[in-house]
């Protein structure tokens, strides 16, 4: 009969969880008891077993049920169909010696659901279809990052959606917000931005920058545009900074590969 | 999911982003159903407790500490809802869908069917300590200390009920042959 000590033993050599001096002492007693050897081949093979025990699928509807069954509180973060506002390549425009430090200071007074381009919009192709609503793809999030302040709060995450990588930046702010992003490495710029639930005070879009400042209530999408392979082997890093009334309350830092 | 980008998600969570709760949901949800399962040897009511686990889970995420393992206390929270149930049962029953019979398997996997179905038959003879303990040991792959931390256990009782867990499935396993005695 094998004693308990040498079961205790084989049962914890099983975990790997056997000091150095545990082990000697167990092979010591495997080499002198053929019932402690029958008792360790045994609880390998139920080792064995278990372990290969296939995992079963989550049914199909279960993920759904749960999520649906779900409340959260706070703001929601649902991907919405808003407009995109396509944004000079200003990074081309400083590779041709051209300053934009005064950036794009947009007086913006858009409405949720209006389209804004920059030129005018070409509507030739236009042969009066009403367009159903486009599906948005869901989007995985790589990075985020949370800022809390008293009486500031805001979510910065970033996105891969369809090959492409996307900010979102939502902010409560009961006071003036500036929110600067800085964009790296060089060859990566704001390429196109969509503003929902308003809009901002002031957005500012300079060379892989952008600057917005606003109260209550926003969400800005920015999607990140890439000169060729930029960034193929060099994470994007996306450097937020936090500031209200001169004052800088924090910085962060987003990244991810391309 | 690595700790950071499971904090950051988990901050979101408590910011009201559902996108962030679909990723955690996603990313725990088969190892929870699992351990459900083996717990309980029901499939429907694995399903059961897990949705319910994931619903207490978000319900008090505003008081959950970024700082912890969500997976720990996700866990502890389905070992609990399954228990509950189990004792809502009111008697242990053995495994309710191993109706698989040789029909509905490949026949070269057949006998090996026959043994899971076996294993699975002794892990529900354990109480349920025992069988908490090798549930996370096997199926969710944790280590004492991760089974001491979600079962709020010292490291040397997570030992000694793995090692009697171990022993009654052994025991259980001879009986039936599977072992020789």
């Amino acid at each position: 009969m094998t004693d308990e000590r040498t079961m205790q033993l084989i049962s914890a050599a099983a975990d790997g969880e056997l000091t150095a001096d545990e082990q000697a002492e167990l092979e010591q007693l495997l080499e002198s008891s053929s019932e402690a050897r029958e008792f360790a081949v045994q609880l390998e093979q139920l080792d064995a077993i278990l372990c290969e025990s296939p995992r079963r699928d989550v049914p199909d509807s279960l993920h759904a049920r749960i999520v649906d069954s779900v409340h959260l509180p706070g703001i929601s973060t649902q991907p919405s169909g808003h407009p995109w506002m396509r944004l000079p390549d200003v990074g081309a425009l400083f590779r041709y010696g051209l300053s934009v430090a005064a950036g794009v200071l947009l007086a913006v007074s858009l409405y949720e659901s209006q389209v804004l381009l920059t030129g005018t919009p070409d509507f030739s192709d236009l042969v009066g279809t009403m367009a159903p609503d486009r599906v948005v793809a869901e989007a995985d999030i790589v990075d985020v990052y949370d800022f809390r302040a008293d009486g500031f709060a805001s979510l910065a995450q970033l996105q891969r959606r369809d090959g492409n990588l996307y900010l979102d930046i939502q902010i409560e702010a009961d006071q003036p917000l500036d929110v600067s992003v800085t964009i790296s490495p060089a060859g990566i710029w704001p390429g196109a931005l969509a503003q929902l639930k308003h809009s901002f005070e002031s957005i500012a879009i300079a060379d892989s920058s952008l600057k917005v400042r606003t109260t209550g209530e926003r969400r800005l999408t920015v999607l990140l545009s890439r000169v060729g392979d930029t960034a193929l082997d060099n994470p994007a890093k996306i450097e937020l900074e936090f500031s209200s009334n001169g004052r800088l309350l924090e910085r962060g830092l987003l990244q991810a590969a391309w | 999911m690595d700790r950071d980008l499971e904090t950051k998600m988990v901050m979101a969570c408590q910011k009201g982003d559902r996108k962030a709760l679909d990723t955690l949901v996603r990313q725990l949800e088969k190892p929870v159903y699992n351990a459900a399962f083996r717990m309980l040897g029901n499939p429907d009511e694995a399903a059961d407790v897990t949705q319910a686990t994931f619903v207490k889970v978000f319900e008090n995420i505003q008081r959950f500490d970024p700082g912890r393992r969500l997976f720990s206390w996700t866990y502890r929270i389905a070992l609990n809802e399954s228990i509950d149930q189990l004792r809502r049962r009111k008697r242990t029953q053995p495994l309710a869908d191993t109706p698989r019979s040789s029909s509905d398997v490949p026949q070269d996997n057949v006998e090996s069917s026959q043994l899971r179905d076996e294993v699975q038959a002794a892990l529900m003879t354990l109480n349920e300590e025992q069988r908490a303990v090798i549930t996370l040991r096997y199926f969710s792959e944790c280590n004492y200390r991760d089974i001491g931390a979600i079962l709020r256990l010292p490291e040397k009782t997570v030992k000694s009920r793995l090692f009697e867990a171990r022993r009654k499935m052994r025991d259980k396993l001879c009986q039936h042959g599977v072992f020789s005695s």
